[in-house]
């Protein structure tokens, strides 16, 4: 089809107001931020497939319409809200089209008696969070994104918080959904606390990252808001196994603290700008929630640090308020040459592995990164999510990369990737925890799904057998 | 050639806690806040390191030191400094360097002295005091011309190029050594970062320390200043209607003041 005619056609279902073709709002739709593109960004150069134009439908019916049409005339179509991939996942394919939700912006009904709030998918969360604040409520997700994200996309990808130690991850979260189908079928899940009535159909949804259908409103789950009632506590350690091992040793005896984080030596030069004790890991903790349990976990991970036997250091309450206040300053430079003006392009990569293997996964990684990879400039790791089998490794990572074209940041940076993917397939870890996988780790996805992965090629099948939906993300092309 | 750089490390305010703004004087305990070198300083260190680099491509000897004064040095900006090729780094440890400008030139202007540097960069600001003061007091210790708004500092045959601003524009200047620059917004905005190797094996080499006492001079008193923005909604339908409204509302709050 004609880009003239596909254009026109939108324009037709949702009006010329919310159809946009022009460059700038093209680009800016297609801006993902996994790290060798901020840097193309921040060099001039833009090596993404340009879409025909954007979509903005206004509600439920319209996202309907529009996919309907797009269905029957086979054309590519990226779902996108607020715009925080870092995964490549909301890249679109040329002259294909970009699918806005975040124009869908309402919170429609917060329900006190049944703790839910229900939201359309382009909400962003930091509004919703604030709205529910007033009102005496939190949605308990925080992710780092929160700046940016919205419910819509949060869902898709399976996020998690920075409280999720407490509160789950947005899977915990997620009470019901309307979702509409590639074919322009509208779905309702409905809401209730627990089914058993079949396979757990919202899984559908979660996680697909858009490429089994468009999320258009959200129920989530919602807390009483009690920041005052909060318990938080710092400390140093010497060794990230050992750091490891003590957080274990507070999840698995049934404790659950909203935050459990641990910092690696690297992180605490690089992210916390050496404020700590030298050659230390840090750990930070938070419990929030009613009074009485706040105050006795917090007595709890104080008794564990004191008799785990491990050389620590107590650094009081201030690390972690500090963290609090700014830890999604991030965001707000999202647009800035932050990393590209020392010539580096910098990000991070999540994995997930039971408590064996964790330690296992860091300590490879950190080995071979910098012996096969040159020019690697910091390289660090942290632990942020934590479960009674296991937790996540978030690495943090950078290398120069201003003395090669700037074409070349993208395989470098997939060298590093690799590597880290590799160390934790081989010890049975999964290679994405909470970002998504998106485009850049689809090639790992047969080996991470063993078996199991012709079920997803089954899924596309049922619900986008014209395979319109967000291609390249989860599903390797077979080739004909 | 010899260089020397003087630099700073601060703490990065925005992650000070604000119950600690509230109450703040010079002994509140902000070791928790985030540690970075200051922007100019880091401008500075930059540039001595592309003087050196171009220097060496034509054969010359440079020797590039860097020396701060404060209670400590954070060891993850020694090995940086190493890695990225500074000759030496030297920490001129006193308690309380804010506000005492005046002592923190003489105790620089000593250890110039004894480097007999050809060259001095600095940034413009003196800690988060923020006098300004100190590239001047180093340049009336050491009797040397000082340069500020310093933007680019280029090696050339006869001299040093040096771009700097001034209230009547942008000059690109020739100058002859020994000089104090002061570097202020610098395109030049960041020091290079350094491989792991190069950290590597920086971390190993020791930093140079010397105990040196400052006298005290005045502490103003700080106070906390309360700044918010408000919102104020014009609840009125016309453009008329809601000029007289905004009229209103500044003529309450500037006969409040």
């Amino acid at each position: 089809m004609e880009k003239s005619q596909l254009i026109q056609n939108l324009e037709q279902l949702v009006g010329a107001a919310h159809v946009l073709s022009d460059e700038e709002t093209i680009l800016e739709s297609s801006k993902d931020y996994i790290g060798f593109r901020r840097y193309e960004r921040d060099k001039g150069k833009f090596f993404v497939n340009q879409a025909a134009c954007v979509v903005k439908p206004q509600n439920t019916q319209q996202v309907s319409e529009v996919l309907a049409f797009l269905n029957k005339n086979r054309i590519q179509t990226t779902p996108r809200t607020g715009g925080s991939s870092v995964t490549m996942s909301i890249e679109p394919e040329p002259d294909g089209v970009i699918l806005d939700g975040s124009d869908m912006n309402e919170v429609l009904e917060i329900n006190e008696t049944d703790m839910m709030v229900t939201a359309r998918c382009g909400t962003p969360l930091e509004y919703l969070e604030e709205y529910l604040n007033k009102r005496g409520f939190t949605t308990g997700h925080f992710p780092q994104s929160l700046p940016m994200a919205h419910v819509g996309g949060l869902v898709a990808t399976r996020s998690i918080g920075q409280l999720s130690t407490l509160y789950g991850g947005i899977e915990d979260l997620l009470v019901g959904l309307e979702a509409v189908l590639a074919d322009g079928t509208v779905v309702r899940i409905k809401n209730n606390p627990r089914r058993s009535v079949g396979p757990d159909l919202r899984h559908l949804f979660l996680g697909s990252e858009g490429m089994l259908g468009f999320i258009t409103e959200v129920t989530m789950k919602i807390f009483p808001y009690k920041p005052e009632d909060r318990w938080m506590h710092a400390y140093a350690i010497r060794g990230m196994q050992n750091g490891l091992d003590l957080i274990r040793s507070i999840i698995v005896q049934g404790y659950r603290p909203a935050v459990v984080r641990l910092h690696d030596e690297a992180e605490v030069e690089s992210l916390f700008g050496g404020a700590y004790p030298e050659e230390h890991c840090l750990l930070l903790f938070l419990a929030e929630g009613p009074k009485l349990l706040t105050e006795a976990t917090g007595k709890a991970v104080e008794e564990i640090v004191a008799n785990s036997g491990y050389e620590i250091i107590d650094l009081g309450q201030k690390p972690v308020e500090s963290w609090l206040q700014t830890r999604n300053d991030e965001c707000a430079h999202m647009d800035e040459p932050v990393y590209s003006k020392y010539g580096a392009v910098a990000d991070t990569c999540e994995i997930s592995a039971p408590w064996s293997e964790i330690g296992n996964i860091y300590a490879a990684v950190k080995e071979r990164v910098p012996e096969e990879v040159k020019y690697m400039v910091s390289l660090g790791g942290h632990s942020s999510h934590s479960y009674i089998n296991g937790t996540n490794i978030y690495f943090t990572f950078g290398f120069l990369a201003s003395m090669k074209p700037v074409e070349e940041a993208r395989p470098k940076y997939m060298q590093v990737i690799s590597i880290i993917l590799e160390e934790t397939l081989k010890r049975g870890g999964s290679i994405a925890h909470h970002h998504g996988s998106g485009k850049y780790r689809t090639k790992w996805m047969p080996q991470e799904h063993g078996t199991s992965y012709p079920l997803l090629y089954k899924l596309k099948e049922a619900l986008d057998p014209n395979g319109i939906l967000n291609k390249g993300v989860l599903l390797v092309e077979n080739e004909e | 050639m010899r260089i020397l750089v003087c630099f700073k490390v601060l703490p990065e305010f925005e992650t000070v806690l604000e119950s600690d703004w509230k109450n703040f004087t010079p002994q509140t305990d902000i070791t928790y806040a985030r540690r970075a070198l200051n922007c100019f300083d880091a401008s500075a260190l930059e540039i001595a390191l592309r003087i050196k680099d171009t220097l060496q491509t034509q054969g010359k000897e440079v020797l590039c030191h860097a020396a701060t004064l404060g209670t400590a040095l954070p060891a993850f900006v020694r090995k940086m400094l190493y890695a990225v090729g500074f000759g030496q780094v030297i920490l001129l440890q006193a308690e309380q360097p804010e506000f005492a400008s005046t002592a923190v030139a003489e105790q620089l202007a000593g250890l110039a002295r004894e480097g007999q540097y050809d060259m001095i960069l600095t940034g413009k600001q003196a800690g988060y005091a923020d006098t300004g003061k100190v590239p001047y007091l180093l340049a009336e210790q050491l009797r040397m011309p000082i340069l500020p708004e310093v933007q680019m500092v280029e090696a050339v045959d006869n001299g040093m190029e040096v771009t700097h601003q001034t209230d009547a524009g942008l000059y690109c200047s020739t100058i002859q050594l020994p000089a104090i620059l002061s570097v202020g917004n610098s395109p030049v905005n960041a020091m290079r970062a350094a491989t792991l190797l190069a950290q590597l094996q920086a971390a190993k080499v020791p930093l140079e320390q010397r105990q040196v006492t400052l006298w005290e001079e005045e502490v103003p008193r700080l106070s906390y200043v309360q700044s918010e923005k408000t919102c104020t909604m014009l609840p009125e339908d016309t453009v008329a209607s809601q000029v007289e409204s905004l009229y209103e509302l500044l003529k309450i709050e500037g006969d409040a003041r």
